[in-house]
């Protein structure tokens, strides 16, 4: 219906089509105007490459002479160097060991530059290298806690999903299937076992203390359920839509809250489970809102779970 | 003797125009949608569809210019509400009549929505793109597309009574 209203609306709104030619004339004032600039600059750029032909051409002594040839006879040169009394000889010797110099201070520049350049490239290398220690200790850390925990597959079947399809295609809550079950504390829930037991059927987790997730952790979380259950249901081809209502505190433990769906034909979304999540996003227990506010969850089938 | 034409090349005025016709109504409604004024779309459209004329970019496909358009009106669109005075003055578009109710009560709640969340309804709803092609003309990541789908989604329940039919 929303779709329909939408389409409707927009179909209803009348466009300004006469902006059409006046795009087209905003067009071909700038195409002009662009062909004014090319040819402008062209003719900068002839005139400035004739002035400097002109200038080096009928200018005398602007080109600098070869710096490799010293002209013993071109004195007055040399003499601009040294002290006027020294005779050619003596100038002839300072020059050369001016050379020298010019040389060892170069090579000392280059030293020096050779140095300057390197600090911040050792720093870098540093840094890069204490990056990649941490990378690779993040990853056996990973490595490891994914070895401990068991990889994670899908399971909704094809017979859950048959149940679903033999149900009319409505929207089947978990809690259908959870009515049906008893609300019996499974024996891992009692205590003891792997960390996260929300034993929601027994506890009451009101969601008035539920605080909002950001964009990223929802991201974050419908990613890491994608990986486990898949992005669309194989069956149908319908897309799957994870959704972060919020996150609580159980037991000291942060537990996300939201809803799983599925996109249908039309466009509508098709609730499948509300749903609980741990921290560490391996465990997922369907579950249902009570009218006061509070959770109850099937804490004996893990959605995670193979 | 003519080699295969591997991308989309728009040469002449007249390809160009095909493509403006074409795409115009698309994009002014989309638009409209972010901006909320009719001068404001006004503005956005033209600045549209001049950038397209100038550019010199070569299109892979129709869809590859659609998408390219679609992205130049949302980054045009934020451009207008970069300038603080007009996020506090642009007033809503109430001059934009609808012949019933719902169809009011839908479009004014989706102009009410952030801008990003508009965006996506926008398309999903009314240009019946997939997220997937969303996501490439938005240049963003599909997870993201669905989350910005399913928040739009969430808010538009709240603020439509009934929720349209929306879950």
């Amino acid at each position: 219906m929303f779709k329909k209203y939408y389409k409707q609306a927009n179909d209803d709104i009348e466009t300004n089509r006469a902006l059409i030619d006046k795009i087209f004339e905003e067009s071909e004032k700038t195409t002009a105007n662009k062909s004014f600039a090319a040819v402008y600059k062209f003719g900068m750029a002839a005139a400035a490459v004739l002035v400097i032909a002109v200038s080096t051409t009928f200018v005398p002594g602007l080109l600098k002479p070869d710096k490799t040839e010293v002209a013993p006879e071109n004195i007055v040169r040399i003499a601009k160097d040294t002290p006027q009394n020294k005779t050619a000889d003596v100038a002839i010797k300072h020059e050369e060991k001016n050379v020298k110099n010019k040389e060892e201070i170069s090579e000392t520049a280059k030293k020096t530059t050779q140095v300057t350049k390197s600090e911040p490239q050792i720093k870098y290398e540093k840094k890069a290298e204490a990056v990649t220690n941490a990378e690779a200790v993040k990853s056996e850390q990973k490595q490891e806690s994914a070895e401990a925990n068991p990889s994670i597959q899908p399971i909704i079947n094809q017979t859950e999903e048959s149940e679903y399809v033999e149900k009319g295609n409505a929207p089947v809550l978990a809690m259908d299937t959870a009515t049906e079950q008893s609300y019996a504390i499974p024996e891992r829930a009692r205590g003891g076992g792997p960390e996260f037991r929300p034993s929601l059927e027994t506890k009451e987790v009101s969601l008035k203390d539920m605080t909002q997730v950001s964009q990223e952790e929802s991201e974050k979380i419908a990613s890491c359920l994608e990986d486990g259950l898949g992005k669309e249901n194989p069956s149908t081809g319908g897309q799957y839509f994870f959704e972060t209502d919020g996150k609580v505190q159980v037991d000291g433990e942060v537990v996300y809250v939201g809803s799983w769906s599925q996109m249908t034909d039309d466009s509508h979304l098709s609730k499948l489970h509300d749903f609980v999540l741990n921290e560490s996003m391996n465990e997922m227990y369907s579950c249902i809102h009570s009218e006061d506010g509070t959770l109850l969850g099937n804490t004996s089938n893990n959605l995670l779970e193979k | 003797m003519f080699g295969h034409i591997h991308k989309r090349e728009i040469h002449s005025n007249i390809e160009k125009r095909e493509v403006v016709e074409k795409y115009f109504d698309m994009i002014y409604k989309l638009a409209l949608s972010q901006t909320k004024d009719r001068d404001s779309a006004d503005d956005v459209v033209q600045e549209v569809f001049l950038r397209f004329l100038k550019s010199d970019k070569e299109f892979e496909s129709d869809e590859h210019i659609k998408a390219w358009l679609i992205r130049v009106t949302i980054n045009c669109s934020h451009n207008v509400f970069s300038n603080s005075w007009a996020q506090k003055t642009t007033p809503l578009t109430e001059d934009i009549v609808f012949d019933t109710e719902e169809k009011g009560d839908v479009y004014y709640a989706v102009l009410e929505l952030p801008q990003k969340y508009r965006a996506v309804i926008h398309l999903f709803y009314y240009e019946d793109m997939s997220i997937e092609e969303i996501s490439k003309a938005l240049k963003s990541n599909a997870s993201t597309i669905k989350s910005q789908l399913s928040r739009g989604r969430k808010m538009l329940r709240e603020k439509l009574e009934g929720g349209y039919g929306l879950v």
